[in-house]
């Protein structure tokens, strides 16, 4: 079984596949060095919206929708 | 509720609880005993009223968990969502998110750590996206999005865990920070 190919849900792997991804990536998160000038982030609101009408389904699939394509846009490359 | 709902409510419960389990279960040794992840429950909203009398909090978050959370809950059966607890006694933080319309990332809504001084400030972003990407394989989703970072220092930390930032300029494009899982 490799890391990345993921395993069917309902299969015996699987459960054993997300401890290893979920190993390999904390061992990297938490190794990161942060300066000091970040230290107070953690502390307070980290990242939200300003009322919470703006997570309702009728604007976030909105933005999902908008978001995607904005990505896509970013990846596409002008030829002249 | 009806039936596809709860189905789909005890379904993503399953994911939500094994994905937080194995989250806590690989932190490291020094936050393993100390640090406990569950979901956001009656506790958890009451300690968070507690940040709404904080003069600490963020000016931008004026609105309160309690009021905002079972609303969504109940909007959103495919949630993702985290309260962060310091020796099962202190809340230091609360995160929601959902899977995007198509289903292949995860968005993070709201991260908040709690106001003022606490014991993982300066672990709440990493213990969040432990979770978030955990719960993210769990679906099979490919990519987590931090919308609406709230300052430049936040985009630096994230930055820092190899995320990419967003400039949101169109209105239904709001500024982000993303990462493959």
């Amino acid at each position: 079984m490799t890391k990345n190919k993921r395993p069917s849900p309902d299969s015996p792997e699987f459960e054993q596949w997300l401890i290893e991804r979920a190993k390999e990536r904390a061992e990297k998160l938490f190794s990161v060095e942060i300066p000091e000038e970040l230290a107070d982030v953690g502390s307070g609101l980290i990242a939200g919206p300003r009322s919470w009408d703006e997570l309702m389904p009728e604007k976030t699939i909105a933005e999902d929708i908008a978001i995607d394509k904005a990505h896509k846009r970013k990846h596409l490359k002008v030829v002249k | 509720m009806n039936a596809a709902h709860q189905f789909a409510e005890g379904k993503y419960q399953r994911f939500r609880e094994s994905s937080l389990r194995i989250a806590e279960a690989t932190l490291p040794a020094g936050l393993k005993n100390v640090v406990n992840l569950n979901e956001i429950n009656a506790l958890a909203l009451a300690q968070a009223q507690q940040w709404e009398y904080s003069a600490d909090r963020h000016i931008d978050a004026s609105w309160s968990w309690r009021k905002g959370f079972s609303h969504y809950a109940r909007q959103h059966p495919k949630r993702f969502e985290l309260a962060i607890w310091f020796a099962k006694a202190q809340l230091c933080g609360l995160s929601i998110g959902k899977p995007t319309y198509s289903g292949s990332k995860l968005r993070l809504d709201i991260i908040e750590g709690a106001p003022g001084q606490h014991p993982l400030k300066g672990k709440i972003v990493e213990l969040t996206v432990a979770a978030a990407e955990a719960y993210a394989d769990s679906l099979g989703a490919e990519q987590i999005r931090i919308m609406r970072p709230v300052n430049s220092d936040v985009v630096g930390y994230y930055e820092k865990h190899g995320f990419t930032y967003f400039s949101g300029k169109a209105s239904n494009v709001p500024s982000h920070l993303w990462r493959k899982v």
